[in-house]
């Protein structure tokens, strides 16, 4: 159930949202649930990922206007193993969520504290951003819609709920979020749209993009999906020829193959290519359409990723249950 | 079972990038079934043939 909640100490319920992300945060460190906080803070006009261990510094915490790191990712790869607080948006903790099915890393020392983004005025989204059905995040031990001079919070587990007691807020009067996400719906449809072109032009769009391509791999390390130690695009592997730009086109199927059954539209892949290559529209297109065949949706549903598991009643149909479209 | 369901991932995935799905096929053939198999490799091979070329063929050589 939704709660609204602001502060107690003066100096930090001036902070926007009334102090309660720095209130949990500290509350985080000084109870030891945690190591450290890892969140977003304010670089001047930039947001940078921050791991915080003491609890003064938790006034640097800040909620980005968009996803600018995949801060899973970077648990995975520079804090594996350590107790952490995420403070993150719905896209970090559903990465988190499927982080952990791959064995990245330790659901039990990874506290989830999700900064919604149905709070945020949606100045400057990134196109995955108008995609994302997922404004809330649901799925985090606590979730939090920061408003101006309070927070609507609601826990979905103990630990949120421990943590949200330990914080010693006090009670606000509720807020009517910005609404900001009602606005974007007409450029959210929009986004929709290239599914419904022919084949032929479809692949003659794809195709060009490919042909973009400097094979930097920076779609590949950013992707918090792709968590291979030995990546099948590596050269030498024997896929996809080296010493050739653009690269094969394989490349960028392969990744999709890989990827796509799981894609949480994050928008890393996208964010980091050097060329502007849309490449989460098409994952999560292609996404979208597995969604529907395999039911499942990442980062939001418990079970294990479609193509690493079959259900037993599969076994009993032994032709494709996918139809061709012309 | 894993592979029926990445096959059928995989003509979702040529569809959605603009290539025929119909170049794939998954049958499921025992291995005594040898005539079978030839078959339906022979069918199988004679519509590839008909769809033409595939489209990953093409290869430009970009110049330096």
């Amino acid at each position: 159930m939704k709660k609204y909640w602001k502060s107690r100490n003066e100096q930090e319920a001036a902070l926007p949202g009334g102090g309660v992300i720095q209130a949990v945060a500290r509350a985080i460190l000084e109870a030891g649930a945690a190591e450290g906080v890892f969140g977003y803070s304010s670089d001047g006009d930039d947001v940078r990922p921050a791991f915080l261990t003491d609890a003064q510094s938790v006034t640097a915490l800040t909620v980005p206007g968009r996803p600018a790191y995949g801060l899973a990712r970077l648990v995975r790869d520079y804090l594996r193993g350590r107790r952490v607080a995420i403070f993150g948006l719905t896209c970090d903790i559903r990465a988190v969520v499927e982080l952990a099915k791959r064995n990245s890393l330790d659901p039990d020392r990874v506290l989830t504290v999700g900064l919604n983004c149905d709070a945020m005025p949606q100045a400057h989204p990134r196109p995955n951003c108008l995609r994302c059905e997922y404004p809330r995040a649901f799925m985090a031990d606590l979730e939090i819609s920061v408003g101006d001079r309070a927070c609507a919070a609601e826990v979905h587990s103990e630990r949120g709920e421990a943590v949200l007691q330990a914080a010693g807020l006090a009670e606000a009067p509720p807020f009517a979020l910005p609404g900001g996400w009602e606005e974007t719906a007409a450029a959210r449809a929009g986004e929709f749209t290239l599914r419904q072109a022919d084949r032929k032009e479809r692949l003659a769009y794809w195709f060009s993009q490919f042909d973009k391509c400097i094979k930097c791999y920076g779609c590949r390390n950013a992707c918090p999906l792709c968590y291979c130690k030995d990546c099948y695009l590596d050269a030498g592997r024997g896929l996809v020829p080296g010493g050739q730009l653009a690269p094969a086109r394989l490349f960028h199927l392969t990744r999709l193959a890989h990827v796509a059954d799981s894609c949480l539209n994050c928008g890393q892949c996208e964010a980091a290519c050097p060329m502007e290559i849309p490449l989460a529209r098409l994952y999560h297109m292609l996404h979208k359409e597995l969604s529907g065949i395999f039911g499942y949706r990442p980062g939001v549903d418990s079970a294990p990723p479609p193509l690493i598991s079959f259900d037993e009643s599969e076994k009993a149909k032994t032709e494709s249950i996918f139809a061709p479209r012309r | 079972m894993f592979a029926r369901r990445r096959y059928n991932m995989l003509r979702a995935l040529l569809d959605a990038v603009g290539m025929d799905p119909e170049r794939v096929r998954l049958t499921f053939i025992s291995a005594s079934e040898g005539a079978q198999f030839a078959q339906t490799v022979k069918e199988f091979v004679e519509e590839i043939r008909a769809l033409g070329p595939n489209p990953l063929k093409v290869r430009e050589v970009r110049e330096a």
